[in-house]
């Protein structure tokens, strides 16, 4: 209900309508969801995971467990959102969870089915082991049945952003500690960013009762923030610091658009930024802690903080007649401002001895008394909490003695305060217990972090004011400032918690009054952990584990602590014994779109296109993806399928010329005065007698022996080569060569630099390939004593200049034709129109892997890590007169067993298709349907019209010693078998004569 | 993850690849012991803590960096440049 | 070389107009620069003395960028840059590699620059390091890119050639947030 005035946050002036489950809601501006929720009365708001119990709005921040709203709709539709943590806006759908057929009625709470058998280990127990059988079966009811909201299946209208920001210091928090020590830091004139993962600064300022410099907290923090702003820090609201990352980098997430209904034009939903912070601040406060008790997860229960933040922030109150359930002085001032807001204090029940004398002093003013050693054993209700029964408790002994039921509709709880020790956690080391707090507060840094404020224990005002400020000086004068005196701010009414003690649990040992819950998320209850413990599961990891305790998408939050000291009650040790759990990225859930940011659909990856990229889609090319390139993978005639497309261009190469883009080729600039001695060094073969103008294939092993990468390497000059590469090798041979250069011959005279980009290639092949160049290149003599087969020689096209090696992939005559990528398809365009006469047709890579594989060149299948030159039949190559980069392993006899898998062809006996994926095995001739062991696998198989049937090429244990053998090429996962003789993988003209001409 | 690149400054893991582990002994060209290279190639000493490493900023400047970085912590401990240039900071 | 010849690797991909947030004057302005000459030098601990000395000679009009020990950049508007150094350095001094047609070379300036380039690179120009006349080699969206900054509010960004489209999609992605000029 909401109070006709009054809300710090709110704006009476900008009404919101909104619907939850289809009825028409009001709200304001700066209501979250659950503030409006309670300000339209409702009380039930979801239904738990596991038991389907009704579910209230129990807290007021990220620590919520059980308001699971899902939100908006269609694409937008986001599940498991905290209504405390999400903003309102006008026209906003929220649909609560885990319910059906409805909230007030739900089928599996009223036939009771879950509750009796879903205890601890429930899913263990059914379905692992001998009745794995039974989760197949069941596994669709029991998701259908233990849930959360659903995923909308249609794409994500919004774009996500990624940023990076750098900073002196990072401040985590704008509560009175964060706000403090930022404007220490900031006057001192150090660069300051503020985190604030609400859209209001202030966090704890906004619900203090007391004042600042004579102002109202929440009116200190508004002003702290602008003196902030001019003082040029960055102050960023709807921002959670989600992880810490090694180097001081923390990971936040910025709610750009997340309380519109739509992003504005061009804004991202959310931005995910990257912070570098020479040191940070860490004030992330404090969780408050409740006291699990039966029948504690009714709605009306919830923390007194959240009771006084709804109050103070959005005038909003839980109920009409409150109890209030505390062991520590703070959470009586969430009673004492219900009290002067007319609303009823039934009881105000404190199991100490004596509330603090600043509480007694505000009981005595409004004429309340308190149930001093006193407890709530139970809140009972169906809907809501209708009755508490209180009783007398002994603290020592946790022994109950009679009681009474007292009418109430609200039960405010506080057990005590965790730090918010998340961030501190990841980036330090294990959390210390504090027996003041009986909680745990951060462990040693192992990033430059400080904590202050109540993050470290520090729960009054003028304490967390006083701590921030002394944090921000430390600081300021550790980086050389000359600090500002920080005047700390003069607090009146201040508060504090007062003792403290170690209260978690009010044990119903009789039972009577039904379950008490820890984990209200994931419906794990006191019962579940004591179980736990008597069937082994005692280390917190195994109990986490075990009762998903702290599991679900809070994380714990309220339930971690309690957790823990029931077990170390339970096994007699104390609670820092029985340890803490480390905690882990990200703090509160963060959508994957956030972290994909702009790399989405087509944006997944860049793509790298080749110079000529547009005459290719221009004409028709099918393009495929070679990495991150695009390249043509055959240019269809009309609706010509693949195979017929790609054998048509191969037989056209063949028997014409045809041209293939090569531009995606990696290509090195070697130059220095110690050029061909680093070559001799990286090559396995001889390049110290390649003379000026001339090319040659290259095999480059690895440091183990095996083989690398191959290519053409053209001496340019005395001084200077260009190396190619494969396409996929670009860049690890790069990276390679400059290891190689860096750490071994620092001393060599050699510069590499990649020239990929900066040349377009293009290869033209076939019998009719040299009349096409000689029309179109004049300054070039193309006869074959001028320009031989491995020749180089620069010339000019249309005044481009262009540089020509006579290299043949295909076994043909063939030419590369280099050109400054900015005139590649000006070239190209010149090429084509040249070779009109001759018929001249483009061609893409799947003709270009038709031709190596009738020629038995190897490729990346064949290169696959695991081959030597010896097992693709270049062994011949490996020079035995030099020492070279993996020629001492190469020698080693496990690379030269007779029996390892080696280059052999494979012609199809019927000419039936070879699955590509086949492994090779003997022949099942008696048709025994038994399969033998693998002998080798097909690499790449084509259709070879030259042949008139499929070819392939494999790696076959023995290689060339089975030729003319049998082999059956099987593809099981396709059912596909193929009868295969063993032959010569160089299926064509095996001389060379063609390519020499 | 930060490496504080020699030439370009402090820059993220992202930017860099790993190279292996630095403390192994190179092998000169003329040495064509097997055991010698078997060492180099695939002997490691992956020590709990300290750990010199290679790194190459491969999306920056290129340069191939010394690196200690201790494997426990994550924290880096020095970083220097190798290579012709080595010993030389910035630009 | 007939102009005809050659394809700047933006063409077309950058329309002329205002794009993106808001109206008015935008704060951004993309443009695609044409430099006809793209040269890397290189040189080696022993000659790096001479080529401190001859380099500066040698690149007149043409604008120089300190890359790393050893490794330099120049950059004029005019082709033919790398042939004229050719002749300059011969092969024991350095290495000349001509990188005129490697990249492509997009320009942003105005009064969001920076604030542009926090969505687009890991880079800190708050710190002295990145001045006006730095440069800096980095990656954007794993397309690496060579950042010369050249005034306070503008930017040039070299980039992989194949990547132009990719890489300019980016900026124009993130730029719209701001609201951007082309031409």
């Amino acid at each position: 209900m909401r109070l006709p005035d009054g809300g710090n946050s709110i704006d009476r002036g900008q009404p919101l309508r909104f619907s939850f489950d289809g009825r028409p809601m009001s709200g304001f501006a700066g209501d979250s969801i659950a503030s409006a929720l309670l300000a339209n009365g409702v009380s039930v708001v979801g239904r738990s995971f596991k038991l389907h119990r009704p579910r209230g709005i129990f807290a007021a921040g990220t620590d919520e467990p059980n308001a699971l709203m899902t939100l908006r709709e269609g694409g937008r539709r986001e599940p498991n959102v905290k209504a405390t943590e999400a903003e309102l806006f006008d026209g906003l759908v929220v649909q609560s969870q885990n319910r059906w057929p409805g909230l007030g009625f739900d089928l599996m709470a009223a036939t009771g089915l879950a509750a009796p058998v879903l205890s601890a280990g429930f899913y263990y127990k059914t379905f692992i082991g001998p009745s794995q059988k039974a989760w197949m079966l069941y596994e669709h009811f029991i998701r259908r049945a233990a849930g959360l909201g659903a995923a909308s299946l249609e794409p994500d209208p919004d774009s996500y952003e990624h940023a990076w920001a750098f900073t002196d210091v990072l401040v985590v928090g704008s509560g009175p500690a964060g706000l403090s020590s930022a404007l220490t830091l900031a006057r001192s004139g150090v660069r300051v960013l503020l985190l604030e993962q609400e859209a209001v600064i202030g966090g704890h300022l906004l619900q203090e009762p007391g004042t600042i410099d004579g102002k109202p907290a929440a009116r200190w923090a508004a002003d702290a923030r602008a003196e902030l702003e001019s003082l040029g820090a960055t102050v960023m609201p709807r921002t959670t610091a989600w992880g810490y990352y090694d180097g001081n980098v923390i990971a936040a997430l910025e709610r750009v658009s997340d309380h519109l209904p739509t992003p504005l034009p061009h804004q991202p939903r959310q931005r995910q930024w990257n912070i570098r912070a020479g040191k940070v601040v860490l004030a992330t406060g404090a969780f408050e802690r409740p006291i699990a008790f039966a029948g504690n997860d009714l709605p009306g229960v919830m923390l007194a903080g959240a009771a006084e933040r709804y109050l103070a922030r959005h005038a909003v109150v839980p109920g009409q007649k409150v109890a209030l359930f505390a062991s520590n002085d703070l959470a009586y001032g969430a009673a004492f401002a219900l009290h002067d807001a007319g609303i009823a204090i039934a009881a105000l029940v404190d199991p100490r001895e004596t509330p603090g004398e600043t509480v007694l002093q505000g009981l005595r003013a409004r004429g309340l008394e308190v149930r001093t050693g006193q407890a709530i054993v139970a809140a009972k209700g169906r809907q809501r909490v209708r009755s508490i029964h209180v009783a007398p408790f002994d603290i020592a002994r946790g022994a109950l003695v009679g009681g009474e039921d007292l009418a109430v509709d609200t039960v405010l709880v506080s057990g005590g305060f965790n730090p918010v020790i998340h961030l501190a956690s990841q980036a330090g080391g294990p959390a210390q217990f504090d027996r003041a707090l009986q909680s745990f507060v951060a462990g040693a840094p192992r990033e430059d972090w400080l904590a202050t404020g109540a993050v470290t224990g520090q729960l009054t005002l003028a304490g967390a004011l006083g701590d921030g400020a002394r944090t921000g000086a430390e600081i300021a004068t550790g980086l050389g400032h000359r600090t500002i005196a920080s005047a700390v701010p003069t607090v009146a009414d201040d508060r504090g918690p007062g003792d403290m003690p170690a209260i978690f649990e009010i044990r119903d040992r009789q039972r009577k009054h039904g379950k008490a819950f820890v984990d209200f998320q994931h419906d794990v209850t006191v019962d579940d952990i004591r179980l736990a413990n008597r069937e082994g599961y005692r280390s917190v990891e195994h109990l986490k584990r075990y009762t998903t305790l702290g599991m679900g998408t809070d994380q714990g939050k309220s339930s971690n602590i309690i957790g823990l000291a029931l077990m170390a009650d339970a096994r007699g040790i104390s609670i820092p014994d029985a340890g803490t759990t480390r905690y882990r990225p990200p703090f509160t859930p963060v959508s994957i779109g956030a972290l994909a940011g702009p790399e989405v659909g087509a944006e997944l990856r860049p793509k790298r296109l080749t110079p000529m990229h547009d005459w290719h889609v221009a004409h028709g090319a099918e393009m495929m993806q070679a990495g991150l390139w695009f390249r043509p993978r055959f240019y269809p005639d009309g609706n010509e399928p693949l195979e017929a497309g790609y054998v048509r261009e191969t037989a056209m190469v063949r028997g014409g010329v045809g041209m293939v883009d090569v531009s995606t080729l990696g290509k090195i600039d070697v130059q220095g005065p110690d050029a061909t001695v680093f070559l001799e060094r990286v090559y396995a073969n001889g390049f110290a007698k390649l003379p000026v103008g001339r090319a040659r294939y290259g095999l480059m092993l690895r440091e183990d022996g095996f083989l690398f990468d191959d290519g053409t390497t053209w001496r340019l000059s005395e001084t200077r080569y260009l190396i190619t590469t494969t396409t996929a090798n670009g860049g690890p041979v790069m990276q390679h060569l400059e290891f190689l250069l860096a750490a071994h011959w620092p001393g060599l005279r050699v510069k590499l630099t990649s020239v990929t980009e900066q040349w377009a290639g293009m290869a033209i092949a076939g019998p009719k390939s040299r009349d096409v160049l000689r029309r179109a290149i004049a300054d070039i003599d193309f006869d074959d004593a001028a320009f031989p087969f491995m020749g180089v020689r620069p010339g000019t096209l249309n005044g481009v200049e262009v540089l020509l090696a006579r290299l043949s992939f295909s076994g043909e005559m063939a030419y590369e034709v280099y050109c400054g990528s900015h005139a590649g398809t000006a070239v190209w365009q010149a090429l084509m129109q040249a070779g009109q006469p001759e018929g001249i047709i483009p061609y893409g890579m799947e003709a270009l892997g038709a031709l190596r594989i009738e020629k038995g060149h190897v490729a990346g299948r064949e290169l696959d890590g695991r081959t030597t030159a010896a097992d693709v039949g270049l062994g011949r190559m490996v020079s035995a007169r030099k020492n070279f980069i993996g020629s001492t392993l190469a020698a080693r006899e496990y690379l030269h067993g007779e029996d390892r898998e080696q280059l052999v062809g494979l012609s199809s006996v019927s000419g039936t298709k070879i699955s590509p994926s086949s492994h090779l095995i003997e022949p099942d001739d008696a048709g025994s349907g038994e399969t033998g062991p693998s002998l080798g696998h097909v690499t790449a198989m084509t259709y070879s019209p030259e042949l008139g049937t499929y070819v392939a090429l494999a790696l076959l244990q023995g290689g060339m010693k089975h030729l003319g053998k049998r082999l059956t090429a099987t593809d099981p996962v396709r059912g596909k078998s193929v009868e295969v003789e063993v032959t010569d993988p160089c299926f064509i003209d095996p001389e060379g004569s063609r390519m020499h001409g | 993850m930060i490496i504080d690149c020699p030439v370009c400054g402090p820059r993220h893991l992202a930017e860099f690849s790993y190279g292996g582990e630095a403390s192994r002994t190179l092998v000169a060209m003329e040495n064509t012991d097997r055991e010698d290279w078997s060492t180099y190639v695939f002997a490691r000493q992956n020590p709990r803590g300290p750990h010199e490493e290679h790194w190459q900023h491969s999306g920056g400047c290129r340069s191939w960096l010394q690196v200690r970085r201790d494997v426990t912590t994550h924290r880096i401990e020095a970083v220097r440049l190798i290579g012709p240039f080595a010993g030389e900071t910035g630009s | 070389m007939a102009e005809s010849m050659i394809a700047w690797p933006l063409d077309g991909h950058l329309p002329a107009g205002r794009h993106g947030a808001g109206s008015g004057e935008a704060p951004l302005s993309l443009m695609e620069l044409r430099p006809g000459s793209i040269v890397e030098v290189g040189c080696w601990p022993d000659t790096l003395n001479r080529m401190r000395i001859v380099l500066p000679q040698l690149s007149r009009n043409a604008t120089l960028m300190d890359l790393a020990p050893g490794r330099w950049w120049l950059v004029s508007p005019g082709a033919g840059l790398a042939q004229e150094l050719e002749r300059g350095i011969d092969p024991g001094l350095g290495a000349v590699v001509d990188l005129s047609d490697a990249r492509a070379v997009l320009q942003v300036s105005g009064p969001a620059t920076l604030e542009l380039m926090s969505r687009l690179v890991p880079l800190d120009f708050g710190a002295d390091r990145l001045s006006p006349g730095c440069t800096a080699e980095t990656v954007v969206g794993h397309m690496g890119v060579t950042l010369h900054r050249t005034a306070p509010d503008c930017i040039e960004m070299y980039v992989f050639r194949g990547f132009a489209r990719s890489f300019v999609h980016s900026v124009r992605q993130a730029a719209a947030a701001f609201g951007y000029r082309v031409g």
